[in-house]
C-alpha cells in the first residue's frame, strides 16, 4: 500500500516533468511556434487577445511556464485554431473513443499474446512453434500503416465483413435504436481494434514466451512435474502466473507505444479519436492542441505505468521493483 | 582486453551454429552489402527520368526488375539507394541512443539515491511522451529534415529504454565484492566504471541496440510515408511506398518491394537480436 | 423479452413499408457526399473553400442565382430566389429587390429586407474579415430598406457585371439571430455553428471532424426538396474516400482525382461528369525578398522567371499525372471563362532558349551543376500542399527539369493550414498553389492586380504592373462585352509576358456519382446548385438507409 502511494507520487512528478518537457520542446522549435500560432489569419482579434493574456506571450519565459502550468491545472488548454474551438472540448470529444479502441486492442492483444506465448513455450522446438514464432516476428516487423492497409484490403474490401473506416455509418446511425447504434459502433471498432491487437499480440507473445522459458527450468516447476501433475497443469497453474509479472511490467513499456500505434491506426481507419486528432494537429501546425495532447498522453502513460507497476507488485510482492 | 578478439570470434561462432541466426546473419550481410554498394550495384541513377510520360508505372521486367514509379524512375535503384538512407538513419539513431543512454544510465546507476531518482524520473517523462506524435511534431516544425536531423530525432526518442537497462545493471553491480575491492585499492570511479561495470553492461547494450535498430526502421518508414521524411527526390523505403498506395492493385510493385525490404531487414535483425539475447543475456535483463 | 422482439419486428415492418413507399415515388433517401476536410466556416460571409461554399449555398438562398449559361453580364438568365423580382433604375445605379413573401428562415421567421441590409453591413465590416468584403465594397455604396419586403442596392458605378457581383456576394443573413453577436467574434460564436438559413436544406447536426448533416426543409417556399437528408461525410484519407465510394457508402465525390478514372470505369454503377474548370494551379514566385522591399535575388528578375518557365515542359508533365484529360495553363484564367481568348499563347517550352537566357543574364554554372551569380546560387524552395497528390507528383518532375538548366529546387511539402501564415508573411520563395476563379473574369483583379491585403491568399508574390492593373480595371468597368474582352485579353498578354507565376494546369472538375443518383443538368461551376432537385432512382434507395425519420 505504501508502495502504491509512493508510486502515485512519482507518477505525479513525472506528469509535471512531461508538461515541462512539452513546454520546452515547443519553445525550442525554430520560430517558437506556440505564440506564433497566434499569427494565423483566421483567428479573430478577440481570441488572439485572450490567448495572449492567458498564456502571457510577451512575458519572460519562466512566467510563461508558470502560467502554462496553471492554465493546464485549471483545465484551460488553449484554443484550437484548426477546429475553431477550445482545445479541451476537442479532446473531451475524442478521448473516450481512443480509450475504447485502446482498451479493446490492449486487452485482446495481451490475452492473445499471452496465450500464444504460453503455447509457444509449451511446444518449444516443434516445427509449428517455429513457424508461429516467425509469423509473430513478421507481424512485429511490418510497419503499422501497412498492417492497417492490409487489414482494410482483406476484411473490408475483399471479404466485406467489416466497414472500411469511421466509427458509425453516417447514413443510418441516427435512425437506429440504442442497441443498433451500439452494434454499429462495434462493427466499426472490429478492424482497428483487431489491427491494434495484432500489433500488441506480436510484441507480447515474444516477451511472454521468453518469460515462460525463463520460468520453466526453475526448481518449483520441476518439483511440480515430479509430483505427477500433468504438463498442462504445470504450465497453466504454476508457470504462467509467475511469468505474468514480466508481462505486466511490460505494460509500462507498452502503453506509450500503444498510444503511438493507436495514432497511426486511428489515422488509417479514420477513427475520430485522440490519435487522429493529434496527427492532424501536428501536421496542421495546431500547436495548442498538440501540446495538450502530448501532455495528456504523457500523463495517461505515467498513470498507466504506475498502475501496471502496482498490479505487478500485487502479483508478486517478492519481486524487486527497481522503478 | 586480450580476451576480446576471442570473445568476439566465439560469439560469431555461436551465432553461426544455430540455423535461424545463421540465415539472419547472411540475410543482413546481403542487405547491408547491397545497400552500401548501391552506387555500384544499382542499374540506374535513382533520380534519373528519361521520359517521364512513357516510362511511367512500368511493371517489373528485365530492364526494370522492380518496375518504375510515377516519374519513370527505376524502383530497384531507388530501393537500393533508399536502403542507404533508411539503414543509415537507423544506425545513426541507434548510435545516438546507445551513447546517450549508456552514459545517462551509468551515471544514474552510480550516483546516490537522490540524483538517481531525479534522473530516472526524467527518463520516465521522456518515455511517457508518445514517440510518434513527438516525431511528427518536431519533423513538421523542421523546414529541412536532413538525414542527420532525423537520426538525431529518432535517437533522442529511443534512449530512455537503454538508460533504464544500463542503470539497473550498474546499480546491481556496484555493490559487488570485486568492485568494492578495487575501490578500496584506490581505483578512481572512472576506472571502476570502465574496467568493471561497462564490460558487464556491454552485452545488454548490444542486445538492446539490436532490438532498437529493428524498431527504428519501421518508424522512419512511417515518417517518410507521411511525407515528413527527407524531401524529394531522395528515396527512402517509406516514400517509395507512398507512390503506390493510390492504386495498390495496379501498381503492386511499388508497395511490395519496399515493404519486403523493410520486413526482411527487421525480421533478420530481430532474429539476430533474439539469439544474441539468448547468448549474452539469458536473464532477460535487457528487455 | 417477447414484447421487445415484437416491438422490434413491428418497427422493422414500418420501416420496410416506408422504404417501399419511398422507392416507389423516388422520393426521400439520404445522399452522402464524401469531402476530404472539415468545412471550417459555413456562414456566408466567412467561407473560403469550395466544399464549405457548397454547404453554405445549399443552406442559404441568394437573392438570385446565376443561370445555367453562367452569364455574368447584366442580369440575363438569373433565376429569382429570395428576390422574387427586381428593377433597375434608369441610370443603372440602383437595383430594387422585391423579396418573396413566402420566404422563411429555418426557424420560421420571415425573410425581410432588413436581413439584406444586415448582410451588407456584416460582409463589409472589417472586423468580420470576409473574403467578399472588398468586392462588395467596391461595387456598392450602401443598401437601404424601403419596406419589409423591399431592399435597394445603391451602386458606386455602372459596370458590366454589377448585378452578378452583388447577387453573388450579398447573401441575406438572419438579422434577428445574428445582430446581437459581436462582429469580431462572429466566426467563433455559437451562431456560426448553429446555422439558421433560408435554403432548401437546413443544418441538423455538425459533428466536428466527422460530418455535416442537412435535412430537407419541408416548408420551403420553392417547394420541398426530393431528398430527405444530405450528409457531408469527412473522410481524411483520399484512398479511404475512394474506397468508400466504390463500395457504395458514398454517393457523391467532388473533385474526383483524374488518376483514378480508369479504376472508376470498372464500376458499372458509378459515373463521371466533367464540369467546366474554373480553377487553375500555378507556381507563384515571390518577387521580393521575403516581406522586404528588396527584389528577390532569383525571382526579382523578369528574364530569370521567363527562363525558368521555358525550362518546363508543362504538356508532358500534365500528361504524366493526368493522362490526356487536363488542359495546360495559359495564364490567370481558364478556358471556361468568357474572357478566354484563343489568341493568347503561353511562354513556349524551350530548354535551349532557357539556358541561353540564363547565360546572358550572368548565371554561370558552378562545379555542382548549379548556376550562380554574384555569389548567389540559382537555388530556391517551393512549398507544395501535402493534400494535393497531383502537385506532389509533379514536384519531382519540375525539380528534374529545372536541374537540367542549372536551377536547384528544394521541394517542401506542408499541410494547407500551415501555408496560410507563410503566405501572409511572404516567407516563401515559391508556392505551388491553386485558385478557384468564378465564371466572372473580374476575379483576376483581386488575385493579381492589387497589393495583397493582410492575411489574404491573393497575389502573395506581390506582382505589380500598372499597365496590367489599368487594363483589368478597364475590363471590369467596361459596359459592353466586346470591350471588356479586349481589355482582358490585353491584360492577360501583359501578365503572361511578365511570368510572375508558372501557370501549370487547369485541374479537371470531375464529379463522380453513383448511377442511382438522379440529377438535373449540373451547373458547371457549382454542381450543388440544384441539390433540391436531386433524387434517387425509383427502387434504388440505398440498402442500408432506412426511410427518413419524420422530420
Amino acid at each position: 500500500m505504501r508502495f502504491a502511494l509512493r508510486r502515485a507520487g512519482q507518477a505525479a512528478i513525472v506528469i509535471v516533468a512531461v508538461a515541462t518537457l512539452a513546454f520546452v520542446l515547443i519553445h525550442l522549435a525554430p520560430g517558437d511556434p506556440f505564440p506564433t500560432a497566434l499569427d494565423d489569419p483566421s483567428l479573430t482579434d478577440a481570441v488572439r487577445a485572450r490567448l495572449r493574456a492567458q498564456f502571457g506571450f510577451d512575458r519572460p519565459l519562466f512566467e510563461q511556464y508558470l502560467r502554462f502550468l496553471w492554465n493546464y491545472l485549471r483545465g484551460d488548454f488553449g484554443w484550437s485554431v484548426a477546429r475553431n474551438m477550445p482545445v479541451a472540448t476537442a479532446i473531451a470529444d475524442a478521448l473516450p473513443r481512443t480509450v475504447l479502441l485502446m482498451a479493446t486492442g490492449l486487452v485482446a492483444g495481451t490475452a492473445g499474446g499471452v496465450a500464444l506465448g504460453t503455447w509457444q513455450a509449451a511446444r518449444r522446438g516443434s516445427g509449428a512453434e517455429r513457424l508461429v514464432g516467425l509469423g509473430a516476428v513478421v507481424v512485429y516487423a511490418v510497419p503499422e500503416f501497412l498492417l492497417a492497409m492490409g487489414m482494410i484490403a482483406l476484411f473490408a474490401l475483399r471479404l466485406r465483413w467489416f466497414p472500411m473506416s469511421g466509427i458509425v455509418d453516417a447514413r443510418s446511425h441516427d435512425a437506429l435504436g440504442a442497441a443498433g447504434r451500439a452494434a454499429d459502433v462495434l462493427r466499426h471498432l472490429a478492424l482497428p481494434a483487431a489491427t491494434l491487437a495484432l500489433v500488441v499480440a506480436a510484441s507480447v507473445s515474444r516477451y511472454h514466451r521468453a518469460a515462460m522459458l525463463a520460468v520453466l527450468p526453475e526448481d518449483y516447476i520441476r518439483t511440480a512435474r515430479a509430483k505427477g501433475l500433468s504438463e498442462r497443469d504445470v504450465v497453466l497453474r504454476h508457470a504462467l502466473p509467475n511469468a505474468m509479472g514480466a508481462v505486466l511490467a511490460l505494460g509500462g513499456l507498452l502503453i506509450p507505444a500503444l498510444f503511438g500505434g493507436a495514432a497511426v491506426i486511428e489515422k488509417f481507419f479514420d477513427w475520430p479519436g485522440m490519435g487522429r486528432l493529434m496527427f492532424n494537429a501536428a501536421l496542421g501546425r495546431d500547436y495548442h492542441l498538440v501540446v495538450a495532447g502530448v501532455v495528456l498522453s504523457g500523463a495517461l502513460v505515467a498513470a498507466g505505468t504506475a498502475i501496471a507497476d502496482v498490479v505487478a507488485a500485487a502479483f508478486d510482492p517478492a519481486q524487486e521493483l527497481d522503478a | 582486453m586480450s580476451t576480446e578478439p576471442r570473445a568476439t570470434r566465439d560469439l560469431l561462432r555461436a551465432l553461426a551454429a544455430d540455423a535461424p541466426s545463421r540465415s539472419a546473419l547472411v540475410t543482413l550481410a546481403l542487405v547491408a552489402g547491397a545497400v552500401a554498394l548501391a552506387p555500384f550495384v544499382a542499374p540506374y541513377d535513382p533520380n534519373a527520368m528519361r521520359d517521364f510520360v512513357r516510362d511511367q508505372f512500368l511493371a517489373p521486367s528485365w530492364s526494370h526488375p522492380f518496375g518504375t514509379d510515377s516519374a519513370g524512375r527505376d524502383v530497384l535503384s531507388r530501393v537500393l539507394h533508399g536502403g542507404r538512407v533508411s539503414l543509415g538513419v537507423a544506425t545513426l539513431a541507434v548510435a545516438v541512443s546507445v551513447l546517450f543512454g549508456t552514459l545517462w544510465g551509468a551515471a544514474a546507476g552510480y550516483a546516490n539515491r537522490a540524483v538517481d531518482d531525479v534522473m530516472m524520473r526524467c527518463t520516465d517523462a521522456v518515455m511517457a511522451l508518445p514517440r510518434i506524435l513527438l516525431l511528427i511534431l518536431v519533423a513538421s516544425v523542421l523546414r529541412e529534415p536532413t538525414a542527420a536531423a532525423l537520426a538525431l530525432l529518432l535517437g533522442v526518442t529511443s534512449w530512455p529504454a537503454m538508460s533504464r537497462v544500463v542503470r539497473a545493471e550498474v546499480r546491481a553491480l556496484r555493490s559487488r565484492d570485486y568492485v568494492i575491492a578495487s575501490q578500496a585499492l584506490g581505483a578512481t570511479w572512472w576506472r571502476r566504471l570502465r574496467t568493471h561495470l561497462l564490460p558487464a553492461v556491454l552485452p545488454l547494450v548490444i542486445v538492446n541496440a539490436t532490438l532498437a535498430f529493428a524498431s527504428v526502421i519501421p518508424l522512419e518508414a512511417t515518417l517518410s510515408f507521411l511525407g515528413l521524411g527527407l524531401h524529394p527526390p531522395t528515396p527512402s523505403w517509406g516514400n517509395i511506398l507512398l507512390d503506390g498506395t493510390d492504386q495498390v492493385a495496379a501498381h503492386w510493385w511499388l508497395v511490395l518491394f519496399p515493404a519486403l525490404a523493410i520486413v526482411v531487414t527487421v525480421v533478420a535483425v530481430t532474429a539476430l537480436g533474439d539469439r544474441l539475447q539468448q547468448l549474452l543475456d539469458p536473464r532477460g535483463a535487457a528487455l | 423479452m417477447r414484447r421487445t422482439i415484437l416491438h422490434r419486428l413491428s418497427i422493422a415492418l414500418v420501416f420496410a413499408v416506408a422504404a417501399c413507399r419511398g422507392e416507389g415515388t423516388g422520393a426521400g433517401g439520404t445522399l452522402v457526399v464524401g469531402i476530404p476536410a472539415e468545412p471550417e466556416k459555413i456562414l456566408p460571409p466567412l467561407y473560403n473553400e469550395t466544399m464549405a461554399r457548397a454547404i453554405s449555398e445549399v443552406v442559404y438562398d441568394k437573392l438570385a442565382d446565376i443561370g445555367p449559361e453562367l452569364n455574368t453580364v447584366g442580369d440575363v438568365g438569373y433565376a429569382p430566389r429570395l428576390a422574387q423580382r427586381w428593377e433597375w433604375s434608369r441610370d443603372s445605379l440602383q437595383i430594387v429587390f422585391h423579396l418573396d413573401p413566402r420566404a422563411r428562415w429555418h426557424d420560421g421567421v420571415p425573410v425581410r429586407a432588413e436581413d439584406v441590409r444586415f448582410a451588407w453591413q456584416v460582409t463589409v465590416d472589417t472586423a468580420v474579415a470576409s473574403p467578399k468584403a472588398s468586392t462588395l465594397g467596391d461595387e456598392l455604396d450602401s443598401v437601404t430598406v424601403r419596406d419589409s419586403l423591399t431592399a435597394v442596392a445603391w451602386y458606386k458605378r455602372r459596370t458590366a457585371e454589377q448585378f452578378h457581383q452583388v447577387v453573388n456576394n450579398l447573401i441575406p443573413l438572419p438579422a434577428h439571430l445574428l445582430a446581437q453577436v459581436p462582429r469580431d467574434s462572429l466566426a467563433t460564436s455559437a451562431a456560426a455553428r448553429a446555422l439558421v438559413g433560408s435554403g432548401p436544406f437546413r443544418v441538423v447536426k455538425w459533428a466536428t471532424g466527422q460530418s455535416v448533416e442537412l435535412a430537407a426543409d419541408t416548408a420551403h417556399y420553392r417547394g420541398r426538396p426530393k431528398l430527405d437528408r444530405v450528409i457531408f461525410l469527412i473522410v481524411g484519407e483520399t484512398s479511404t474516400l475512394l474506397a468508400k465510394f466504390y463500395g457504395g457508402e458514398l454517393d457523391v465525390v467532388d473533385n474526383f482525382p483524374a488518376g483514378d478514372v480508369p479504376e472508376l470505369r470498372k464500376h458499372a454503377d458509378l459515373r463521371l461528369t466533367t464540369l467546366g474548370s474554373f480553377s487553375y494551379n500555378y507556381i507563384v514566385f515571390n518577387l521580393f525578398d521575403g516581406a522586404s522591399d528588396r527584389p528577390h535575388p532569383v525571382f526579382g528578375d523578369r528574364g530569370v522567371r521567363r527562363a525558368l518557365t521555358m525550362a518546363l515542359d508543362r504538356d508532358a508533365m500534365v500528361r504524366n499525372v493526368f493522362g490526356d484529360v487536363v488542359a495546360t495553363g495559359i495564364g490567370p484564367l481558364t478556358h471556361a471563362q468568357w474572357s478566354y481568348d484563343p489568341s493568347l499563347t503561353p511562354i513556349p517550352f524551350d530548354t535551349a532558349a532557357a539556358r541561353k537566357t540564363l547565360d546572358s543574364l550572368g548565371w554561370r554554372a558552378g562545379a555542382d551543376g548549379v548556376r550562380a551569380k554574384n555569389g548567389h546560387k540559382l537555388a530556391f524552395s517551393m512549398i507544395v500542399p501535402a493534400s494535393s497528390k497531383a502537385r506532389l507528383q509533379l514536384a519531382p518532375l519540375i525539380q528534374a527539369q529545372w536541374k537540367q538548366v542549372g536551377a536547384q529546387l528544394d521541394v517542401v511539402s506542408q499541410e494547407p493550414r500551415a501555408i496560410g501564415p507563410l503566405m501572409s508573411k511572404h516567407a516563401f520563395d515559391a508556392i505551388f498553389g491553386g485558385l478557384t476563379a468564378s465564371p466572372s473574369p473580374s476575379g483576376v483583379h483581386d488575385a493579381w492586380a492589387v497589393a495583397p491585403a493582410p492575411g489574404s491568399a491573393y497575389n502573395v508574390g506581390r506582382y505589380v504592373n500598372a499597365a496590367f492593373a489599368a487594363q483589368v480595371d478597364s475590363g471590369i468597368g467596361a459596359t459592353t462585352v466586346p470591350a471588356a474582352k479586349t481589355h482582358f485579353r490585353d491584360a492577360m498578354r501583359l501578365i503572361i509576358g511578365d511570368a510572375p507565376a508558372v501557370w501549370m494546369y487547369e485541374p479537371p472538375n470531375l464529379l463522380a456519382t453513383g448511377t442511382r443518383v438522379q440529377t438535373p443538368p449540373l451547373r458547371r461551376d457549382a454542381w450543388w446548385a440544384n441539390l433540391e432537385q436531386w433524387s434517387f432512382a425509383p427502387g434504388a434507395t440505398p440498402a442500408r438507409a432506412p426511410a427518413a425519420k419524420a422530420p
